[in-house]
């Protein structure tokens, strides 16, 4: 093999970077809210295996059925969360913005992003009253007997209103949060589409 | 930046694209890391676009912004990485680039950059200039990297 001819012959078709390409990498914007997203998508995977274990301690300090079985759902929808953001980071991570289709690359991965703060939000509108619920009885009982409880009309009418007012409150700064950590790089994202959308 | 600055600019880069193809290829450890290594390049040269003045060819300051991007990019990510040839596929047989490439990669990085300079056609001098190397130590180095690249690409074909 001759060092200098392979290396001239390098220069082919398989070396070029089409306008499209380059365009897609000509601002770190783009490059860079891809990887905060992630990161930020690694933040929740890293949260939600913070979190579990502490559930898994207290359902082992509960002695009442029902705050154990509440915490059990709670323990369950983080797995079913955990499993669900691990999936949807490591998509993320498959992305590759530089690629020959930077347009639709970049609609799929706004996809997958949105998709997965949405859906979270809305299971956490199925979790916040249950995590409200064990909250409250886990307080409570230290007080009284769950029998006690539940036959005090007073204390499920107290229940209801802290369920109904704890569920769009959490729901509310869920989405503030979820809008602070990833709304700016979705806007910068959002207007990178808007611009190759104009190009084409 | 204007339009037309950024046309100009992608005009520019695609007419030497040939230089990131090959920065990325040798100091990227394998194809998903190549991707975005070119993007940052892309992305770094169009940062500093509006210092280039023109003083020094298009080719040779392209050079330069491409190679700082991927020796930054090689320390900030590559930490873990070690050995011969990255998670790159195994070359096919018969493919002179690819397995030319392979043996660049396992070059060390400023041995890497002066084979690459040297095989496009740059002077000593210019390679001096952009590495950084004192013109003889080019050329000291360039006599050692080219006997060990032509032993192992011979040792290679004595093997097939």
């Amino acid at each position: 093999m001759k060092i200098e001819d392979t290396w001239k012959s390098l220069q082919g078709e398989e070396a070029r970077l089409t306008g499209e390409e380059i365009r897609a990498g000509l601002t770190l914007r783009s490059a860079d809210a891809v990887r905060k997203l992630n990161k930020r998508l690694a933040w929740k995977i890293g949260f939600t295996l913070l979190f579990t274990p502490l559930y898994v301690i207290a359902l082992w300090l509960v002695d009442s059925w029902l705050t154990q079985l509440l915490f059990g759902i709670i323990i369950v929808a983080h797995l079913i969360g955990l499993v669900f953001f691990i999936q949807r980071y490591r998509k993320a991570r498959s992305f590759h913005m530089a690629g020959a289709d930077a347009k639709s690359t970049l609609i799929a991965y706004l996809h997958n992003v949105k998709a997965t703060l949405r859906q979270e939000e809305i299971g956490g509108l199925i979790l916040y009253p249950i995590a409200a619920a064990s909250g409250f009885f886990l307080s409570l009982l230290q007080k009284m007997t769950l029998e006690e409880a539940l036959a005090d009309t007073k204390i499920l009418t107290t229940l209801i209103i802290v369920m109904i007012l704890i569920t769009p409150l959490s729901h509310w700064l869920a989405r503030w949060m979820n809008r602070k950590t990833f709304g700016k790089y979705i806007e910068q994202l959002e207007s990178r589409l808007a611009q190759l959308e104009d190009e084409s | 930046m204007s339009d037309k600055r950024e046309q100009e600019f992608v005009q520019l880069l695609e007419e030497h694209s040939g230089i990131i193809y090959k920065v990325t290829r040798i100091y990227a450890k394998n194809q998903a890391d190549e991707q975005d290594l070119r993007q940052e390049v892309v992305y770094q040269a169009w940062r500093s676009y509006p210092r280039f003045k023109g003083n020094s060819k298009f080719s040779t300051w392209l050079y330069r912004v491409a190679l700082n991007t991927a020796l930054t990019h090689v320390k900030k990510e590559n930490k873990e990485y070690e050995g011969f040839d990255g998670d790159w596929q195994v070359a096919p047989d018969g493919d002179e680039r690819a397995v030319l490439m392979a043996h660049i990669r396992t070059l060390n990085d400023a041995e890497k950059l002066v084979i690459m300079l040297h095989l496009d056609g740059y002077a000593n001098d210019e390679i001096a200039l952009i590495s950084g190397i004192s013109k003889n130590h080019v050329a000291v180095r360039l006599h050692r990297i080219k006997e060990k690249l032509s032993q192992a690409i011979k040792n290679d074909e004595n093997e097939n």
